[in-house]
């Protein structure tokens, strides 16, 4: 596509004509802000509504090259000024302001050119303002580029003939099989066989078909093309009433609507599935076959952020000028579940950035944000499930791969078996796909491999290679399930091979040894052993167990605490010799309880919760030992109290009360009320009030040890009445204070005590006066019990009284007499206030409202 | 009954008191009683609001007129100058007491906010 000026390169016709239209209106504006690429393509199909419009753009495009015609004519440069874009005006006066071009003609008519400057423009056609930026103009430079690639090419091809007669190649089967090149012979028949265009591809149609459609609706935003968007097709459904047809739901939803840059609302299409689907290859092959150039970005690459952001930013807003293929790019990025987190958030804020806003905030944006792309972007991964691709999975276009059908690839690779000398049979290659589960690349490395060292292809070679299963992965669901269902007979035409040992039955997958090294294999590619097992022992009971003496449960048991062990010793000593023993659990269980209804396996919760409850236990343990009396956790081992004390200390501290008030109990039981107190109180348990999920009140252990002594849902026989624990609850608070303060009594001498009965509590006194030189104090303070005593300030006389014994100094240690009575009039108020503050009748305030009540008073009541 | 009272001036106004209401009470720090006890200043604002300062303690109040004025009286039972002077008032029986009005009251000062606290030393700096 040329992006250049128009071809039809305009002449004084083309101006006389242009000039005669000038002279109906006087004036004209022309805006030529509009990209060309817009005009070129309005050019194309002309629409009536714009036509004026559409008009004036031509006129103003055909002017622009008559004024820069002066200038090829007279220096070098084609343009004087360094930016091509201006807005143009063009009047028979000269401009009141700004810069201007005279224009003189043959018949001596002048007009003149307003020359301004202009917005550069948008990123979508970069290319076209390149021109005048270059030193040397661009077909000179792109003919020396076109001269140096040749010189390379033909270097290349000089030292590949040069490579070959060097080489010595004894593999004279080799010779005669190809026609093609020499030098592919020695590349991977991956690369070779790779599908080049699109009737090639083998993964599912719809697949090819969408991301073909989804990069068809970049067309408008990169080349300049209307897009063809189909009208939704739901109308077409509807005829039959009566029942629906089957519609099988896509597995992937284009979103065909384009935004205010003509982009696709979609901005990224993301392919995920398992390896060796092609997935790689359909993105390479559709964005070539689509116009675009590839640029491939994987793992291999540096993932960190700035690197991301430049080969992002080169890729999507830049296009290659040299070389043969100078088409706009599409970035494929592989393997995107591997690239850290920040990467994936930049080019997430680039996919959204620009597409709300217009073009006059766009440059604001710039500066703040990545800037917006304008070129598809494929990303490939094989998980699309992974955390950091969240955000990105929610603006893309998620195309899931199912797997190739077997078939499909079998005839293909028979097809490039053939074509390579390879003698071999269908069913062999079938086997081969099985194998590999559908993983083509895979399946033609093995098939290379073998063609390297022999011509011919069994199906027994196929079956004992280990071809296809590393680097694979069964989920841990999907192991479970292998182990409890019995694989349902497959089809038949899998022959049975000869040097295998099982070969008796039918190899249609349910023979015991298929089954055997089926599961084994299963669980090795699993690899969490422990999940595993942990799985199968939550789920084996669900299974329907055939045989009434329960014989496979205790079995299934024994393996499972066999497993454990294993488990443990292989922990413990690091000893991985013991590892592939590990994998027999799983097939035991298999053979004791697979069956052939299908079975759900639930996640195992049990080990997670179990191993919440035990911390939550020994915590509520440590805490109530922690706040045991010393005299009671001295003879109170950990494991004795849980298993001793605690069962029986619960049932013994239940007194047998009636729910009344604590004035009506009888002295028996007073008696033992006083004994569970004493009781609670060493052992540091109470009642608390606490609410339930029915919203009723109830009074629980605190620490809460029935928790840890019952199991489950059993609750002791004899549990106190709501009422009593309210009572014990409150007793245990009374008697905890009356404890504390008897032993803060007696850590104080006799004379404290005796001090803190004389001492008189003026409590409400001090609170409302609040004036502490009025204060009596007590002689021992430490004899008020804690929640009695307050705080006081701290008497002033000592201060003094030191100060007399220690002459304040100055600086040069001379004594510094005391100076006579300040004369400040403020400390002449002081005294006198200080007098009326010492005053004997004090006023205490009553709270309240002093009509509160009325009372009649008779003055002979008073006298 | 009829209860003679005698203004004390021949006719002429009484002087005029005013109650003045506590709401709280007064007490003494010594426990002793407080007859006799000065009990603190009692000023008015220029706008006439009174300010009752007792001990450490301002009161601001003010001044209502009572719904019933009150008479303040003397009870005199000396019976000799009651039969000596024998005034135009005591024309029937009865002289045994006579009752002499020594004040009116028409108002009573209300103190019924919550005292606010007078501090004596402020330190100079903080």
């Amino acid at each position: 596509m040329d992006y250049d000026y128009p071809p039809d390169a305009p002449d004084y016709d083309d101006l006389e004509d242009l000039l005669d239209e000038l002279e109906q209106e006087k004036q004209l504006v022309i805006d030529d802000t509009a990209p060309k690429r817009t005009k070129l393509s309005a050019k194309r199909t002309p629409d009536d509504e714009h036509y004026d419009d559409l008009m004036e753009r031509i006129r103003a495009s055909r002017a622009l090259p008559k004024a820069e015609q002066f200038s090829v004519v007279n220096g070098v440069e084609r343009i004087p000024a360094p930016a091509a874009k201006r807005t143009v005006e063009i009047s028979s006066r000269v401009p009141l302001t700004g810069a201007f071009q005279k224009l003189t003609f043959s018949d001596g008519s002048r007009y003149f050119l307003t020359v301004r400057s202009r917005q550069p423009q948008p990123l979508a056609n970069p290319v076209s303002s390149r021109t005048s930026l270059l030193s040397r103009p661009l077909q000179e430079l792109k003919d020396e580029a076109q001269r140096l690639e040749e010189r390379r090419q033909r270097l290349l091809q000089e030292r590949a003939v040069l490579q070959k007669l060097a080489s010595w190649d004894t593999d004279a089967a080799d010779s005669g099989v190809e026609s093609e090149d020499e030098t592919e012979r020695s590349s991977l028949w991956v690369q070779r066989f790779q599908p080049r265009t699109y009737v090639e591809l083998l993964s599912d149609e719809t697949i090819n078909r969408g991301l073909l459609h989804w990069l068809r609706l970049w067309d408008k935003a990169v080349f300049g093309r209307d897009v063809i968007i189909k009208p939704p097709k739901e109308e077409k459904k509807k005829p039959d009433g009566k029942f629906k047809p089957f519609v099988r739901k896509p597995a992937f939803e284009i979103v065909e609507e384009l935004d205010s840059t003509n982009r696709p609302k979609q901005k990224v299409a993301l392919l995920c599935g398992p390896p060796g689907l092609g997935k790689t290859t359909l993105a390479h092959v559709l964005a070539r076959h689509a116009g675009y150039s590839v640029l491939e970005m994987n793992a291999s690459d540096d993932r960190s952020v700035t690197a991301f952001r430049t080969a992002l930013e080169s890729a999507t807003q830049m296009r290659p000028m040299l070389g043969a293929d100078p088409r706009p790019n599409c970035l494929v990025i592989d393997e995107i579940d591997g690239a850290p987190a920040p990467a994936i958030n930049h080019l997430v804020a680039a996919l959204s950035a620009g597409s709300g806003d217009t073009s006059s905030n766009k440059k604001k944006k710039k500066k703040e944000g990545p800037a917006p792309i304008h070129r598809p972007v494929i990303c490939i991964c094989n998980d699309p499930y992974v955390p950091a691709l969240r955000p990105l999975r929610q603006m893309a276009l998620v195309m899931t791969f199912p797997p190739t059908t077997s078939e499909r690839l079998a005839s293909r690779l028979a097809d490039i078996c053939r074509r390579n000398g390879l003698k071999t049979d269908l069913g062999a290659l079938l086997s081969l796909c099985e194998k590999t589960r559908n993983d083509i690349r895979s399946c033609l490395g093995f098939l290379q491999f073998v063609r390297s060292r022999q011509e011919r292809l069994t199906l027994d070679q196929v079956q004992s290679s280990t071809v296809g299963q590393k680097d694979h992965h069964k989920s841990l669901f999907a192991a479970w399930q292998e182990i409890f269902n019995m694989p349902r007979p497959q089809r038949k035409h899998l022959v049975v091979s000869e040097t295998d040992g099982s070969s008796r039955l039918s190899g249609d997958g349910t023979s015991l040894s298929e089954r055997f090294n089926n599961i084994v294999s299963v669980v090795i590619s699993c690899g969490e052993h422990e999940k595993l097992a942990q799985g199968l022992f939550e789920n084996y009971l669900n299974v329907k167990i055939k045989d009434s003496t329960l014989q496979s449960v205790a079995l299934g048991v024994d393996w499972l605490c066999f497993g454990d062990e294993l488990n443990a010793e292989l922990q413990h000593s690091q000893n991985y010799v013991l590892l592939p023993y590990q994998s027999y659990t799983g097939v035991a269980f298999h053979l004791l309880f697979a069956t052939l209804q299908k079975t759900r396996p639930a996640f195992p919760q049990a080990d997670s919760e179990t191993r919440q409850r035990h911390s939550k236990l020994n915590n509520l343990l440590a805490s109530m030992i922690s706040e045991m009396s010393p005299r009671t956790r001295c003879f109170n081992g950990r494991g004795s109290l849980v298993k001793d004390v605690l069962p029986y200390l619960l049932q013994v501290a239940v007194p047998n009360l009636r729910p009344v008030s604590s004035q009506l109990h009888t002295p028996r039981e007073e008696e033992e009320l006083r004994r569970v107190l004493h009781l609670m109180v060493a052992y540091n348990l109470t009642y608390r009030q606490q609410r339930d999920a029915e919203g009723q009140y109830q009074y629980l252990l605190e620490p809460n040890m029935e928790e840890l002594v019952y199991f489950g849902e059993e609750r002791p026989q004899r549990s106190a009445p709501y009422t009593v624990k309210q009572l014990i609850a409150r007793e245990i608070e009374l008697e905890k204070m009356r404890r504390a303060e008897a032993a803060l009594v007696g850590t104080d001498d006799r004379r404290g005590r005796g001090a803190r009965e004389t001492a008189p509590p003026p409590a409400p006194e001090r609170a409302e006066t609040g004036a502490p030189a009025a204060e009596p104090t007590g002689p021992a303070p430490a004899a008020v019990p804690n929640h009695l005593r307050q705080l006081q300030a701290k008497p002033l006389a000592e201060r003094a009284v030191a100060d007399d014994n220690v002459l304040p100094r100055d600086f040069f240690g001379r004594v510094i007499q005391p100076k006579p009575q300040k004369e400040t009039p403020a400390d002449d108020e002081a005294p006198d206030s200080g007098h009326l503050l010492r005053t004997d009748v004090w006023y205490h305030f009553k709270e309240g409202y002093n009509n509160a009540v009325r009372r009649t008073v008779r003055v002979q009541d008073l006298a | 009954m009829q209860i003679f009272a005698k203004l004390p001036d021949g006719g002429t106004e009484p002087p005029s008191w005013a109650l003045v209401e506590l709401q709280g009470d007064l007490e003494s720090r010594s426990a002793t009683s407080l007859a006799g006890q000065l009990i603190g200043d009692l000023h008015f604002t220029r706008q006439g609001a009174p300010v009752l300062i007792v001990g450490h303690h301002i009161l601001w109040g003010k001044v209502t007129a009572l719904e019933k004025p009150l008479l303040v009286m003397r009870k005199r039972d000396d019976l000799t100058p009651a039969a000596a002077e024998s005034d135009a008032m005591e024309t029937d029986a009865e002289p045994e007491s006579r009752y002499h009005v020594q004040a009116i009251v028409r108002n009573k000062i209300l103190f019924k906010s919550r005292p606010k606290p007078i501090i004596a030393n402020v330190p100079k700096k903080i």
